[in-house]
């Protein structure tokens, strides 16, 4: 974990020398000008960011659930000796778990500086609130985690709306203290049984 | 057909088998007995490739086994259906057969594979979208051998079969086993339940402390008394 | 190793004197600093639980202590006191909420608290001036105007006092029982409950403890700077202090003193200040990927060449001088009435009813499966049942957590995992002395006469119970080097350290050869003269029947018979479910 923690202190600061601190943006061919559908005005970029979002997620699940590697990344989570002994390359496995959430992250990162800033911190705030979901949802559910994001999404939304837009990005804490102090285990993660 | 010749296995610095030599011939049931704690998982842990020896070789088929990784030694035709079945709990039976044609490549098992799991194991046919955790015990173990069959081996090892399951079940898994010998595949089995494993066999060995105690075909053990001794003490 | 630590200190209380340049002595004031906050992580790391959020806690310290001088114009000798407690209290509330959740989860939720504590401090400007930062905090004063610590020098002094301090209490506490405790907690959790430890009142000392530290560093560093920013709680301090205990040798004493040190000085010396963070990365990755004991254990490694043993201790006379005697009570020694438990739709154990009887051993066998280590993890207090009671010397203790059960004095002997592998013989069976200790926690760490008495005490009892054994010469090896057999009397006198009045072992004579079975055997027999009772769980049936007063055998959960030896060997459902029907395949 530390050795991870270290990779991305690295990329920022490196990110620091190479290009200077300051936010950029991302010229795309979006006009700025919002549609209307119905009673909702939504600016162009945030509805291709959010189609992209949905296709995105779409396409994870079907990776996970009905393709060949999907089924060795979730044998691998379910029982790693046991995926060894049905010919997993459980290294191979991490490996490419790996990348696949990298690419993930980098998809969202591009999308999310479609709509807001480009500038190298930009990822800090954004990795603490998928922990947030992570643990809502519990470690490798992703269904929770589906969950988990969409309703860290709204509350922060309308906590923003009805409280205050300063402390928006700590409803997401706030909530999971809450969650933490009824159920220990996350929203649907499992107990686990002492040996 | 495989064959061990003094192997010896350590954790860390503490050895658990001291210098194993069995061997196992093409179309044989050969099954290992003993005491828990005497080294029979430790020994098929020790084939399958989970494990790495620390001397002593791994013959199959002619070729060195020892110390090669988990999937190659699938891939060279020996499945392992470990103890406590551990099939994957959150996938279906249908997945779960997939995962045991994981080695033969492509993006599902093969159509006539899994005709021949289903026709062999009806129960699972019926259970086909059932996720694994939900199946019985026996379910569980008829699932877990016909994963193992899925990648066509030529050896099976079978780790304490009868484990937890009620007397008739156990029954119906040994009558499966018996078919599978009927279709050639030879077996290497780790039982418990001494009397039933050895009316089955060829040939078996009795371990005890991490060595090979006795070793003999199937029927002189059968009424020996030194395995009466040995598993009830009188 | 202690000589150099005490010349480099002598060498650096000495630096002022020498005129030393006011920027090296403040860049050591910084070391020293993070020395505090080091220390802290160190100490919940010794539990095995990492705390990427501390620099939360130096933030609170900084600015309970900041604003109190403010707002109130006190003075820092109260503030820093107060704060300091106030951080703790807040670390106390933290830990009560997630010392529970382990590993990842630990890490993530503190991670996600800085953050919160940071949102905090920027937005509510009333409190704290924002982002604009606290301005006008007061300088170090004893109430007195002429006592207002000025120079760099007057500074640096009481900084020093501070990390002796630490070191101080660090040390003491790391060495003591308390820091054999945490190691034990993350060497092998079960393992320590069973011995009386209680994993969360331990890790909760650690914690709170380590947010005290905290809190003085962040309140030294307000009265020192005087001006304070929310950039306190930002990440780059926890990467810099994560860089300091790691790199410099976690769950050690002085690894994050050198870790401190070595990284404040290691950007100045190669002229990257600037780009500080970019260093730490790398070096934590670099640490983290081929030195992960860190810089102390290799250096002391190279210093000292091999570790010597420690010194044989003179071990007491009387081996088991059990403080309980063999009481004639009228209560059985264990009592299990009607214990039931269900996984899913299948029963493990079904109504399962034994009683052991004072002086009694009594063996509970069938085959694998037939649900015997659940009966035992229900009576130890690591599983939950169904329907059932469990009476201990006529008390129940039903649903009690294990560490509570085994300060009662019933102790469990583990099938496979029965020891602390890293630590050395001696050690692991002092860490389960841990119960018998009546000294209090203060009295530990300023070692009084009573505390290194009791020490000395259980070091004795410690090495007769390896003697007792037969492990005696084997005190200083580490528990993972020694042979399976040998492991299992190690367990075995781990399991006699807190004192017990029964003892359950399960599957003792497992992996032994007949040798040492027989030792096994006699050993047992010895313990049962001594006025123990044993419940064991076991397979071998020279053992069983060679030992045993009685027996119960259990089949798919339920009991199917119970007698002495003899009768059990001739009983035919036993010698069925045992050696197994060859009925079965009489069809087909």
């Amino acid at each position: 974990m530390l050795a991870t923690v270290a990779l991305s202190v690295i990329i920022q600061n490196a990110a620091i020398l190479l290009w200077d601190p300051s936010p950029k943006t991302i010229k795309h061919v979006f006009s700025p000008v919002p549609l209307t559908l119905g009673p909702i005005n939504v600016v162009s970029i945030r509805l291709f960011a959010g189609l992209v979002a949905v296709a995105l997620i779409v396409g994870s699940h079907l990776l996970i659930q009905k393709t060949r590697i999907g089924r060795a990344m979730r044998a691998t989570f379910q029982d790693t000796d046991m995926a060894r002994l049905t010919g997993v390359d459980v290294d191979r496995v991490y490996m490419f778990t790996f990348a696949f959430g990298a690419a993930l992250a980098g998809a969202s990162g591009a999308l999310l500086g479609a709509v807001f800033w480009v500038y190298p911190a930009m990822g800090d705030l954004a990795a603490l609130k998928s922990f947030a979901v992570v643990i809502m949802g519990g470690l490798g559910n992703f269904l929770g985690a589906i969950v988990g994001g969409l309703l860290l999404g709204v509350s922060e939304s309308l906590g923003a709306g009805y409280i205050s837009s300063g402390y928006k990005d700590a409803i997401g804490f706030i909530l999971i203290i809450l969650l933490l102090l009824w159920r220990p285990q996350g929203l649907f993660g499992k107990k686990a049984l002492p040996r | 057909m495989l064959t061990l010749d003094g192997v010896s296995v350590a954790y860390g610095a503490v050895e658990v088998l001291h210098g194993v030599s069995l061997r196992v011939d093409e179309g044989e049931m050969v099954c290992l007995l003993g005491a828990n704690g005497a080294g029979k998982s430790t020994t098929v842990r020790t084939i399958s490739g989970l494990l790495r020896p620390s001397a002593g070789s791994i013959t199959f088929l002619g070729e060195r086994l020892d110390g090669r990784p988990a999937h190659a030694v699938l891939m060279r035709g020996i499945a392992q259906c470990p103890e406590g079945r551990r099939i994957f709990p959150e996938m279906t039976v249908r997945e779960n057969l997939e995962m045991g044609a994981y080695v033969r490549g492509g993006e599902g098992a093969r159509a006539d594979d899994l005709e021949r799991a289903f026709h062999h194991f009806p129960r699972l046919k019926e259970r086909e979208a059932q996720l694994g955790g939900t199946l019985s015990g026996g379910e569980q173990q008829m699932l877990a051998i016909a994963r193992a069959l899925m990648s066509g081996p030529k050896l099976l090892l079978l780790d304490e079969p009868s484990l937890g399951l009620a007397p008739t079940m156990v029954g119906t898994v040994f009558r499966v086993i018996r078919e599978i010998r009927r279709q050639g595949v030879t077996v290497l089995m780790v039982e418990q339940n001494a009397s039933l494993a050895l009316q089955m066999a060829d040939r078996a060995y009795v371990m005890e402390s991490g060595r090979i105690a006795l070793g003999g075909q199937a029927r002189d053990l059968l009424h020996n008394e030194d395995i009466r001794r040995a598993y009830l003490g009188g | 190793m202690k000589l150099w630590a005490a010349a480099a200190a002598v060498a650096l209380l000495a630096l002022p004197l020498i005129g030393v340049d006011d920027y090296y002595l403040h860049l050591l004031i910084m070391a020293g600093i993070f020395y505090l906050l080091a220390a802290g992580m160190n100490l919940l790391l010794a539990a095995g639980q990492l705390n990427l959020g501390h620099t939360a806690f130096y933030g609170i310290g900084a600015y309970t202590s900041g604003l109190l001088g403010v707002h109130f114009g006190l003075s820092p000798l109260w503030t820093m006191p107060v704060a300091a407690a106030f951080t703790g209290f807040v670390g106390y509330l933290l830990g009560r909420l997630t010392l529970r959740l382990r590993g990842a989860y630990f890490v993530l939720v503190t991670v996600g608290f800085a953050e919160v504590i940071r949102l905090v401090a920027t937005n509510w400007m009333d409190l704290t001036q924002g982002p604009m930062g606290l301005a006008g905090v007061p300088a170090f004063n004893l109430g007195i105007e002429r006592w207002t610590l000025v120079s760099k020098r007057d500074y640096y002094y009481l900084m020093a006092a501070l990390v002796a301090g630490t070191l101080f209490v660090t040390a003491r506490i790391l060495g003591s029982r308390v820091g054999r405790a945490l190691a034990a907690i993350q060497s092998n959790e079960s393992l320590a409950e069973s011995s009386g430890i209680s994993a969360y009142a331990h890790t909760m000392l650690a914690m709170v403890v380590s947010c005290v530290l905290a809190g003085v560093a962040g309140a030294f560093y307000a009265h020192y700077i005087t001006f304070l920013s929310p950039e306190l709680f930002g990440f780059q301090n926890t990467v810099t202090m994560a860089v300091m205990v790691v790199a410099g040798g976690q769950g050690m004493v002085l690894g994050p003193a050198v870790g401190s040190l070595v990284f404040t000085f290691v950007p100045e010396l190669l002229r990257m200040a600037a780009n500080r963070m970019l260093l730490y990365g790398v070096l934590l990755l670099l640490v983290v990927m081929f030195m992960p004991r860190g810089l102390v254990f290799y250096l002391r490694a190279l210093l000292r060449g091999r570790a010597p043993s420690p010194a044989a201790v003179q071990a007491a006379d009387a081996a088991l001088e059990t403080g309980r005697a063999a009481a004639a009570g009228a209560a059985p020694a264990l009592d299990v009435r009607e214990m039931t438990v269900r996984f899913g739709g299948l029963a493990a154990v079904e109504d399962l009813s034994l009683t052991l009887g004072r002086g009694e051993i009594l063996a509970l066998i069938g085959p694998n499966g037939a649900g015997k280590s659940t009966a035992f993890n229900v009576v130890t207090g690591f599983q939950p049942a169904d329907t059932g009671r469990v009476d201990f010397d006529g008390v129940d203790i039903t649903g009690l957590p294990p560490y509570r059960i085994a300060e009662r004095g019933l102790v469990r002997m583990f099938q496979r995992t029965s020891v602390f592998p890293e630590a050395p013989a001696l050690d692991n069976v002092l860490t389960a002395c841990h119960r018998l200790a009546r000294t209090r926690l203060w009295e530990v760490v300023l070692m009084t006469e009573a505390a290194r008495e009791e020490e000395a005490r259980h070091r004795r009892r410690a090495q007769s119970l390896l003697n007792f054994v037969g492990l005696g010469r084997k005190a200083g090896e580490a528990a993972k080097n020694l042979s399976c057999g040998e492991q299992r009397l190690l367990g075995l006198a781990i399991a006699l350290a807190p004192d017990p009045s029964v003892l359950l072992l399960d599957e003792p004579a497992a992996g032994l050869n007949a040798v040492e079975t027989g030792q096994l055997m006699h050993l047992i027999e010895v313990i049962r003269s001594r006025g123990l009772s044993v419940l064991l769980v076991e397979h071998d049936m020279k053992l069983v029947m060679g030992l045993c007063d009685r027996v119960v055998v259990l089949n798919y959960g339920v009991k199917i018979a119970e007698g002495t030896p003899t009768e059990i060997q001739q009983h035919p459902e036993v010698i069925r479910a045992y050696l197994g029907s060859g009925e079965i395949l009489a069809d087909a």
